[in-house]
């Protein structure tokens, strides 16, 4: 360790003297007694591991530090790493970096008015100069976003005005069909007649029973990917040995540019198509496991499939392959529970008003973000996660999250949450923390974040009542016109509560039409779902989303088992706990890749929010960990909603006007809403165990029974106008089993049942959901309000691809359907059940 | 009318959310008096702050510092409602979090008598949703459970310890000095 005092003063300034160390160093000796600011005596410099960290307290300025490369010239806003009410600096460091050489300078940069601070840039917004210190602030960036992921949207330098253009998505190739997809952008496939392949579903995995295999978008590293060819769907592979590449992905442009066949393996396998079904024609991918699933701060790489049937390198016309679009044909997902590529750096900006953590002050946040922007000579712009906490917890909860996020290419901040008044409070708290990050990203940590904000790409994360508090914070920001300064409604991507509260109830406490996540244990003590407080239930904001939608309900997790420090408060039976370490394991997965799903759009990261978590589990989950997933589309993929259960009470018909027709028993359409205060079946509630909303939540489901020995169907006709099924992608609907009663006690475990299309002509196809895995899931066991075991109901998303109804030649015809069925009992799937189904609907991906 | 309806309903609430299955301890009846108000000082502020702690929202430029002894189920941070601690008119803002102790240092904004305004924890709630009437509402059924103010002797003593009146520049300043007075009362975490 070696220390300089300066041999001046750097030009300008009241230098007051030079920090140079070694990597090696670990403890900076006391600078000089004559200095007042920061603290005399306070400097500290330690290394932890590959970490640097400069500390001081604060004193009372106004002075800045900065890590400046050059002694001639230090004082530049992009090398400031700390200020007056500041406390430290860190950032990583690598073996064979030259010494960091950090100043302290006294007074840094005065102004007397705002003309004294312009910078000149109209697009950077107005520069002012404080007026409590006289420094010169950055004015906040004209945000240009109109939310329309089909414009192009610029601020205008000469004006400073915004310019929207419809956005080209044209890509002036012939061979490519471009469109713009609202939540989507761009998004080309090649044109069908280019004479380019085929595009066709090629991976996936194999099904015990029929439709024998499942076409999918994502498969876990290390896990084989099988390729299948169903015969009737292609008969012009039948008895052709084709070579199967597996090939790097492709945009369409680039398919259309070349169509010569690369295999990412070395060489294409050999594989021979036969007469018969999917079953003779499915295979594992040789060496698909050993696939790699790194690209950059992806969560996976994608991969595009073909068949190269006449063994000439190219693909030809009518050739198949999977992912002749902008998209992949598949993606190998990596393990999503361990650290992305880059490493992170953090620091705190810990404001004036104390305590840390306890009550009265509300100005302290924790700023994580990938290390590379340490080098001053980066560029690029990083999404923004922030992190609101709840009732007694405290922003420096959340290492384990934010430090994953910084990880694969987020910043995100954690902040200081004023949720002890109330919701209100914390809304204001999540929307002024958000405005202040990107108000001061040029002197926060040195100025390390300046220009690497996405503004237009912010996720709000909440937990308990800060839960809440996001979705009252987007609820202001739609609704009431929050003045944000820095961002708006339209540059909130997603929101994901953390077992949220519902004080506010559905006129305040709405996420309106934003993608909404919600994570909830099912072991919360806290708000723990309880029937007789609306307040503890947190589905009421997951009903209420009224765009993409996703939960995730985990079995055996508790209230502060998703931060690192909150009360035990587990409340469920013995030895159903899955502790801390992985609740938190499942939450990096998903809150990772809802992010990357609805930031980045990462479109494989949503098989992680629908597909059974039994037949897809997250690399680094422990296999018995229960994870149910639901899921649902915006509107503008619900191509077709057969019954929502909302526009018509009569059970006899559904609410896209189709009749009903049903033999299960004791068949009811209601509000998912349990009313009687406790769990406890009595005979007289038929929504018993729904915790789905307050009094004024409107949803509706329908709900009804089978017994041993007594199978019934409930079927749904389609109106004739909606019949053709042909350009829809799933049959998507959730179910649940009914919480404590006797025929779901009974059968207590995954509960299976069977779906079949009828076309006009009388032609029917066939299939048992647990073909896919799992089922819909028993109620967790938990006891307390009435008698009886288990807790609330658990709605959970079924999706059946449409093509799938159609497997080995199947008899049906998809543009003229004419009945959706459900039928129940041991013929069907499981013997006895008692369920609730909802949002019966078409989508189209 | 209006008492017979509204404590059976609150008993209501203690009794389910005691029932078992839950780890969080069940909320403790409301109204509910503190032990002792150990400190007590008045402040005025040169630059006035907003107050969240009541849905009026009032502009505070003089209150009152307090130190309050409590049963600590009653300050025990919850996600859900908790016992909002009211001092005379307003609900009282909680300036530390920590409950082990049974310590809370808080801040009571405006005008306050402690010889005759009663403390005490009301019905579960946010303290932002309090507006006048509840409050008042709120101090009809402390007085009804005889929850009283703690007195002459008492409220003197407490002044007596926090000493005579504080000028502070701006809450932040105010809530500078009371770091050291939470750590003094064993109030910090």
């Amino acid at each position: 360790m070696t220390r300089h005092r300066a041999p001046a003063a750097p030009s300008g300034r009241n230098a007051c003297y030079l920090l140079v160390f070694p990597l090696a160093a670990l403890l900076l000796a006391s600078p000089p007694a004559a200095l007042a600011d920061p603290a005399p005596g306070s400097v500290r410099v330690t290394r932890t591991g590959n970490t640097v960290r400069v500390s001081w307290q604060a004193g009372s300025g106004p002075y800045g530090v900065y890590r400046s490369p050059d002694p001639t010239d230090v004082v530049r806003p992009a090398w400031l790493a700390g200020a007056t009410q500041q406390t430290f600096y860190e950032e990583p460091v690598a073996a064979g970096i030259a010494p960091i050489s950090f100043y302290l300078v006294d007074d840094p940069q005065r102004c007397v008015s705002a003309a004294d601070c312009d910078n000149g840039i109209n697009c950077d917004g107005v520069e002012t100069c404080g007026t409590v210190t006289p420094v010169c602030l950055p004015g906040a960036p004209i945000s240009c976003n109109d939310g329309d992921d089909c414009t192009a949207d610029r601020c205008v330098e000469a004006t400073g005005g915004c310019e929207y253009a419809s956005l080209g998505c044209d890509d002036g190739d012939p061979c490519t069909i471009d469109s713009c997809r609202p939540g989507g952008g761009c998004f080309a496939v090649v044109d069908p007649d280019a004479g380019i392949g085929t595009a066709a579903e090629l991976a996936g995995r194999s099904l015990p029973s029929y439709p024998h295999f499942e076409f999918t978008a994502a498969a876990n590293q290390g896990t084989p990917v099988e390729l299948a060819v169903d015969p009737s769907a292609h008969p012009a592979v039948t008895g052709q040995t084709c070579d199967v590449y597996v090939l790097a992905k492709r945009s369409a442009a680039e398919w259309c540019a070349g169509t010569a066949l690369a295999d990412v393996r070395g060489a294409p396998e050999a594989r021979t198509f036969v007469a018969g079904g999917v079953r003779d024609n499915t295979f594992a991918l040789a060496g698909s496991a050993s696939l790699s699933p790194v690209d950059g701060t992806a969560i996976g790489r994608g991969y595009d499939l073909a068949l190269d049937c006449n063994r000439n390198g190219t693909l030809d016309a009518g050739e198949l392959a999977d992912g002749l679009s902008d998209g992949p044909g598949f993606t190998v997902l990596r393990d999503l529970t361990q650290p992305g590529p880059l490493a992170v750096s953090q620091f705190d900006d810990i404001g004036p008003e104390p305590p840390h953590c306890s009550g009265g002050g509300n100005d302290d946040m924790r700023i994580y973000y990938p290390s590379v922007l340490n080098d001053p000579g980066t560029t690029g712009t990083y999404p923004l996660a922030v992190i609101s906490h709840g009732n007694g917890h405290c922003y420096d909860w959340y290492d384990f999250l934010g430090r994953h996020l910084a990880s694969f290419g987020f910043i995100a901040m954690s902040h200081d949450n004023n949720t002890v008044p109330g919701i209100e409070t914390a809304s204001t708290t999540t929307l002024t923390f958000t405005d202040k990050i990107l108000a001061q990203q040029a002197t926060l940590g040195g100025g390390v974040l300046n220009g690497h904000i996405d503004d237009t790409r912010i996720a709000w994360i909440g937990h308990s009542r800060g839960g809440e508090g996001v979705a009252r914070a987007y609820d202001r920001l739609v609704d009431e016109a929050w003045p944000a300064t820095q961002y708006s409604a339209r540059d909130i991507a997603v929101i994901s509560s953390i077992a949220p509260t519902d004080f506010l109830g559905p006129a305040q406490s709405d996420p309106h039409g934003v993608p909404y996540h919600l994570l909830y244990g099912s072991a919360d003590g806290d708000v723990c779902g309880c029937p007789n407080n609306a307040v503890a239930q947190s589905f009421g904001l997951y009903e209420r989303a009224t765009g993409a939608r996703q939960s995730t309900y985990v079995h055996g997790a508790d209230h502060n088992d998703f931060n690192c420090c909150g009360f035990e408060d587990f409340s469920g039976p013995a030895g159903s706990a899955i502790g801390r370490e992985e609740a938190q394991r499942v939450q990096k997965v998903v809150q990772l890749a809802l992010l990357k799903q609805f930031v980045e759009r990462f479109a494989p990261a949503k098989d992680i929010f629908w597909r059974q978590w039994e037949a897809f589990r997250p690399l680094g989950v422990a296999a018995g960990t229960v994870v149910v997933n639901e899921l649902r589309e915006p509107p503008a993929r619900r191509s077709f909603v057969v019954d929502d259960f909302q526009a018509q009470p009569a059970p006899g018909t559904s609410s896209s006007g189709g009749a009903v027709t049903a033999t299960v028993a004791a068949l009811a359409e209601q509000r998912e809403q349990e009313t009687g205060g406790s769990f406890e079946w009595t005979g007289s509630e038929p929504m018993n165990g729904m915790t789905r909303g307050r009094n004024e939540d409107l949803g509706r489901g329908v709900v009804f029974e089978f017994a041993q020995g007594s199978p019934g169907f409930y079927e749904l006709d389609v109106i004739p106008l909606a019949r053709d099924f042909r350009d829809d992608t799933f049959l998507s609907f959730r179910a649940t089993q009914m919480t404590r009663h006797p025929r779901t006690i009974a059968a207590l475990g995954d509960l299976t049942f069977t779906v079949t299309l009828a076309d006009t002509g009388g032609r029917r196809s066939s299939i048992g959901i647990g073909a896919f895995g799992g089922g819909i899931e028993e109620p967790y066991q938990r006891t307390g309000y009435g008698a009886g075991t288990g807790w609330q109901n658990e709605f959970e998303t079924i999706r059946i691809r449409l093509t799938d109804f159609l497997r080995d030649g199947a008899n049906l015809d998809l543009g003229n359907v004419l009945s959706i069925r459900f039928d129940f009992g041991a013929v069907y799937g499981s013997a006895e059940g008692r369920v609730a189904l909802d949002d019966i609907e078409l989508v189209k991906e | 009318m209006r008492r017979r309806l509204v404590l059976p309903l609150l008993a209501l609430l203690a009794a389910v959310l005691a029932l078992p299955g839950l780890a969080t301890p069940p909320l403790p009846e409301t109204p509910a008096p503190v032990r002792g108000v150990l400190y007590a000082r008045p402040f005025t502020l040169d630059a006035p702050f907003r107050y969240d702690w009541s849905a009026e929202h009032p502009e505070v430029s003089s209150g009152l510092v307090l130190v309050l002894e409590a049963d600590p189920a009653l300050l025990r941070p919850r996600e859900t409602q908790e016992p909002v601690l009211f001092v005379g008119a307003l609900p009282a803002q909680r300036v530390t979090r920590a409950f082990e102790s049974g310590r809370v240092v808080v801040l009571v904004p405006g005008p306050v008598d402690l010889a005759s305004d009663p403390v005490w924890f009301g019905t579960p709630g946010l303290p932002e949703q309090v507006d006048a009437t509840t409050a008042r509402a709120e101090r009809g059924l402390a007085a009804r459970a005889a929850i009283a103010p703690v007195g002459r002797r008492a409220a003197d003593a407490a002044l007596a310890k926090g000493g005579p009146p504080a000028r502070y520049a701006s809450k932040t300043e105010l809530l500078q000095a009371l770091e050291a007075l939470a750590r003094e009362y064993g109030a910090a975490p």
